[in-house]
This record gives structure tokens, sequence and C-alpha cells, in this order.
């Protein structure tokens, strides 16, 4: 259900004053194509912390190994978590094949306390990740054909020049898959990246925000390292910080299959995490 | 039993980890725990409190670059059964203290695969709280029938090799001791007509062999991994019923029938499946085939009847939000069913289950229904709350309200529905 942080993590290879960024005349729909299909290396993996706030700033914090892989069909996204303990050896295996091929995302969730891999519909992601304010839907990779866009601004966002895109779903369907009546997004004309997103609920009420933080450039790629999102109904926040990124390492393919996630993370599975990036 | 397998446990772990610990560090990298209190009400008769207990939980695991350990134990003592109580002697002496692995073994990276050595739990498909491919380990039903799986599985001990091949995942597995599941100790609160044995009015039971090693082995095979978009397992097991088979041996001098109390020898091939159909529904299925299956049949004249069996499993999980709710039926079917045999025929069982978390996943809930039809005769209703109101603090609520006839697996329990709390302080 997560093929995912691609869109909120990534950057853009950081590429010559030519750059394809234009951006004078592009469409709603060409800017959120360019921004699904930056370049973002074929393989990435992150030391992840989620910290979840509650409305006295009281935070938890999860962390997990976050791998992700490019396939000629798909990409495939595991997930390890570490702690703390209630949730250490939980993990995630997600397909998610290319939008062009019209297919849905697979997941498979492991339980260590049931021993069994169980395999989880995607069809609604309108649950909580792990008990934070994201929502599956929120840390999907970006499907342009999903929504009916509209560039309705340029604005400047904590020093960055960015394209303002109402988007609205195009289908019952992904209204019901996600619960969003309408998102407003913010994109970063220079690197793509998604600055912020507010989300609205049938009523047209603003009810959830997403916002990058920090922004880092690792091996020549742009990268969110902070995100943050509020529930304002909940008065409730949470964060994703990334750390030790890597890109275009060396991950084995047993490592992006349904049954890796039973077997967990074993030591010289991944390359060493580089400290650079933190 | 359980005192002696904890014992042979920690004999066991020495030795096999003795060389490696020497060299390693023996601080495991990581160890957690529980400590708690439990307590059980049951809403009916006399006598309504039925368990005060204190537990240890602890969970332990190092690893290093060639394999790693894993041990998780559990110690219980219930004060319930201490001084006056209603519980026979029998029962006192089983449930005053209890101890036992939930698993300890050591694992060894063998290439791509690993092997393990050691008490292991090992779940076979993909069934919500029902066992058709899931017939590893022995249970536990000295707490009844309505512990989760996760809490009542027996570890038993095993060598078990697991191998990827491209994108499966193949398993073969040696257990080397036969291990029965665990009844309710006679005159316990959780006796019941079910783990019934027989009367020794009318029958003697004076030949009970215990299947130690070489006679208690099992073994398999599984192969786990994706036919297109179908997740697809297939099992294969040679093992020891886990219930007791009473074999008609003949009359005894004082005409009471004599009987051996057996475990038989079966073999079981299986298969399961799971695709997600759209609409936020995932379709489960399994089915499996015992061939060898021995049923008690005290009419007979000598030893007991054989009949194939087929266990087969239809589950749907629709996701709604944050709640998962699945619907599952599973059947059992006897292929030659004989009169007198003490196994129906046909047996159908229906859950309708919800699981969600919520509160920023500090509670969890499940509640359950299964039934077998007509469900008036034979239902179960139960609720399993944990929250965490702090990480240090795990508190519990479980309620279990049963329905239907005295002869009935649920039916029977019908005066005994309780509500269990317990509190736990997390380290």
């Amino acid at each position: 259900m997560l093929p995912l942080f691609k869109s909120l993590t990534v950057g853009v290879l950081m590429l010559t004053s030519a750059s394809v960024f234009a951006a004078q005349g592009q469409s709603a729909d060409e800017i959120i194509r360019q921004a699904r299909d930056r370049n973002d290396g074929k393989s990435f993996m992150s030391q992840v912390s989620l910290v979840l706030l509650d409305k006295q700033g009281n935070s938890r914090v999860r962390e997990f190994s976050y791998l992700q892989k490019d396939y000629p069909d798909s990409d495939k996204f595991t997930m390890f978590f570490s702690a703390p303990n209630d949730v250490r050896d939980v993990a995630f295996h997600i397909e998610n094949p290319h939008e062009a091929l019209g297919a849905e995302d697979s997941q498979w969730m492991y339980l260590p306390v049931s021993r069994q891999t169980r395999r989880i519909s995607t069809t609604d992601k309108r649950g909580a990740f792990m008990g934070s304010d994201y929502s599956y839907a929120d840390l999907d990779k970006i499907r342009a054909n999903d929504y009916r866009q509209t560039l309705v601004a340029e604005e400047n966002i904590a020093g960055r020049d960015c394209y303002v895109i109402e988007r609205a779903p195009a289908s019952a369907q992904v209204l019901a898959k996600t619960g969003y009546n309408m998102l407003k997004v913010w994109i970063d004309k220079k690197n793509l990246l998604v600055m912020r997103q507010d989300f609205f609920d049938v009523k047209g009420v603003m009810f959830k925000q997403m916002r990058t933080l920090k922004v880092e450039t690792v091996d020549q790629i742009d990268s969110i390292t902070l995100s943050e999102t509020e529930d304002f109904i909940a008065g409730t926040r949470s964060q994703l910080r990334f750390n030790q990124l890597q890109y275009n390492v060396e991950l084995d393919d047993r490592l992006f299959i349904q049954t890796a996630i039973k077997r967990g993370l074993k030591p010289g599975d991944l390359p060493e995490f580089a400290v650079s990036a933190r | 039993m359980a005192r002696e397998r904890f014992r042979q446990g920690l004999a066991a772990v020495l030795v096999c980890l003795g060389p490696e610990l020497a060299r390693a560090d023996i601080t495991p990298a990581h160890a957690d725990a529980e400590v708690g209190v439990a307590t059980a009400l049951r809403l009916h008769g006399d006598n309504q409190i039925t368990q005060k207990a204190v537990y240890f939980k602890t969970n332990l695991e190092d690893n290093w670059d060639s394999g790693y350990y894993k041990a998780k134990g559990r110690v219980r003592y219930d004060a319930r059964y201490d001084g006056n109580n209603p519980y026979s002697q029998e029962a006192r002496e089983d449930y005053r203290f209890s101890a036992d692995w939930r698993h300890l073994y050591w694992g060894q990276y063998v290439g791509d695969g690993e092997l393990t050595v050691g008490w292991q739990q090992v779940v076979w498909g993909r069934a919500d709280e029902l066992r058709v491919l899931d017939q590893i380990n022995p249970l536990d039903f000295r707490e009844g029938l309505t512990a989760l799986l996760e809490d009542s599985r027996i570890a038993v001990p095993m060598v078990r090799l697991t191998q990827p091949v491209g994108e499966w995942e193949l398993e073969a597995l040696w257990v080397t001791d036969f291990v029965k599941n665990q009844a309710p100790a006679q005159g316990s609160e959780f006796d019941a007509p079910l783990f019934a044995r027989p009367d020794p009015a009318t029958f003697i039971v004076d030949s009970t062999p215990d299947y130690t090693a070489p006679h208690g082995f099992s073994y398999g095979v599984s192969a786990n991994g994706q036919i297109g978009a179908v997740d697809a397992s297939f099992v294969a097991l040679n093992a020891r019923q886990q219930d007791p088979v009473y074999a008609v041996e003949g009359v005894a001098d004082d005409q009471r029938i004599r009987l051996e109390r057996q475990f038989p020898r079966y073999s079981m091939g299986g298969a399961g499946l799971a695709i997600d159909a759209g609409h936020s529904i995932v379709v489960r299925s399994e089915v499996a085939y015992f061939d060898d299956w021995r049923v008690t049949n005290p009419y007979r004249q000598y030893g007991s009847d054989e009949s194939p069996m087929i266990k087969s499993l239809l589950g749907v999980d629709y996701l709604l939000r944050n709640w998962l709710i699945s619907v599952q039926w599973q059947e059992q079917q006897l292929l030659d069913w004989q009169v007198g045999m003490l196994q129906d025929k046909r047996d159908d069982l229906f859950t309708l289950s919800a699981e969600g978390t919520h509160l920023r996943d500090r509670l969890k809930s499940r509640l359950a229904l299964a039934m077998s039809p007509p469900a008036k005769d034979d239902a179960l209703l139960q609720g399993i709350f944990t929250y965490k109101p702090a990480d240090w603090l795990k508190l519990g609520l479980e309620v279990d309200v049963f329905f239907g006839k005295e002869d009935r697996p649920f039916g029977e329990y019908d005066q005994r529905d309780q509500v269990r709390l317990s509190a736990g302080y997390l380290f």
C-alpha cells in the first residue's frame, strides 16, 4: 500500500542549467507527470524514524529500514521495523506497477505475533500508517491519471518557487480509496519535490497538511529528509525523518519478494549505511 | 510437564549455544520483558474469581555474522490454585505454576537460506485463528478453547531449513519429538466434556505408549510463493495426530473394554492461496487432505476406525480504513465415515471477526463471533482489547460469552462466560 516514499522523499538529479524544468506554459498534468517520473535512482535505502507527536507534544518514535528498487514493470518496496518492541519485526512489502500498466499495487504485511504473512487489499488506503497522521494514501507514489489537476498559482514557500496545483479525484474509486475530496499541492519548480500538500474532505474543509521541512542533496539527488503531517482535527502531528539516505545501492532481489518479510533483515543483507547524508 | 520442557530447553540452549556464546558477548543485542498481574472472573455461579496470577515474559535475541539465537519464554504463578479453591489436586498442580518457551532456537545462515535448530513454532497457511494447513505445533487447551493461537501453540523441537529459490521460499523441517495437545486438567476451570477421557466404569485404558524418539518424529516440506497475482502455498506433512485416539484392545477380566491410547501417524498434503480481488477484498482459501486419519469408535471389536479427511477453508478479508473484517468458513469432512465414530462426518465452523487499531495504535481491538450451525446451539462471542496508555504500561481486557447446548464445543462452556483483566509493566 505504500509504494510511497518515492514521491515524498526523493528528488531529482541536479541537471545542468538547461534544465528540463523550463516550466513556462506547462500544464498541471505535465508538471505532475514530471514529478512522478523524475530521476530518483535505481534503488534507495534509508533508516527512517516515524515520530508520532500528540497534542501535548509528547513523542513516540518508530524506527524502520526502508528499501526500494526499480524493476522493469514496477517499483518494489520493503520495510522492516526494528523499534520499539511492539512493532519490532513487523514488515511490509509493496509492489507498485508502473501507472501506464493500469494495475493496482500489491501489499503484504508480516506480523511476528501471528507468525503469518498476510496479503492486504490496496483499494482502501485511508487507514493510518502505523498509527501516524500519514495515511497509506499519503505515502503512495504520485499517480497522474487518478486526478484532474489544475495549475492555480505560483507561490514561494520557504524560499522556493513552487507551482500550486489543485487535484480532484478523477473517479469515485479514487475518492473512496483516499478519502480526499481535493488536494492542493505545492511542487518546487526547480527539483519537482512536493513541498506542501493540503488535504480537503467532502465538505471542502482542509483537515490535514503535509509539509516538507528539510531538503538535502544526496548523491546529487535532491531529497526530502524531514517531512511533517499535521491533522488539524485531532491536533496531532507526525514526522518522517529519512536518515542515512543512499541511492543506487546494490540491493539483492531476494529482499524484494513477499517471502522476505517473514525472514527479516539479517546482517550482510544491506551494504553499510553511509553516515554522510545525516 | 511444562516445567520439565522448560528445564530441557534451558539445558539444550546452553549446550547448543555454548561454543558460540563463549566467543561472543553473552549480553543479548535485544532484550525486552513484561511483568504483570492477571485475573479472571466467571460471570456465573460460585467462586467467580478463577485466576489471580502474576506473570513474567521475556524475549532475548542476538545475532552475529553467521547466525543468531532467539529465546522467548513466559512464567506464571496463579495464587487461585493455592489454598482454598474448588479445583482438583491435578488441576492445582498443573495450574499453580507454569512456564514454557514460546520459542528457543539457534539459527545458522546457509547461503541465502538458513538452518534453525531448537524449539520453534511454524505456522503454515493464512487462516485467521483456524487451523487447516497449520498442523505442526500442538495446542495448549489448558485455558479452554478461546485463547488466541499465538498464545496457545506449543513450541516443538525441530530442525528446519529454509531456502529462497527465485521468488519462492522452500522449507523442510524435521520435528524430533512428539508433543500432544494439552487438555485442561480434570477438575480444572476449563475441563469440559470435549476433553473427556473414557468413562472408567466402562473402559480401562491400560496401554499408553508415549512415542518417544525414534517413534515420535514428524517431517514436512512447504513451498511459498506467487503464481501470477495469486499467493500460493503447498505443504506436505507426516506426523502423529495431536489428540488421542482410543483403540479397542479387547475385554478385561472385569468385562470393561480395554483401550489403548494412541496418537496415530498420518500424512497430510495441502495448498493455500490468497488474492487481492479489488474493492478492498482479499480472498483466501486452503484445503488439506489427511490420509490414514484415525478415529475412536468404541463399538469396534478391535482397533480404531480409519478414514481419509478433508479440511477446507474459505476466507474473505475486507479492509475498511483501520479495521480488517474477516469472514471464514471452515469445513471438515470424513470421507469414509462409519457409525459409532466419535467424530462427526461433517463439521462446519464459521467465524466473523474485526480487528482494528485506534488512538494512534495505542488501542488494539479484536471482536469475534465463532459458531457451528445452528448458531443457537454452538456459538462464541469474544472481545479482546489491549490498551497502552504509555509505552511502559499494557492493559488487557478479554471477554468470552458462550451460547449453546451442552454437547457442543462452545455450548458446553455456556455457564462459564469469562472476563479477563491484566496489567503489565513493559521494560
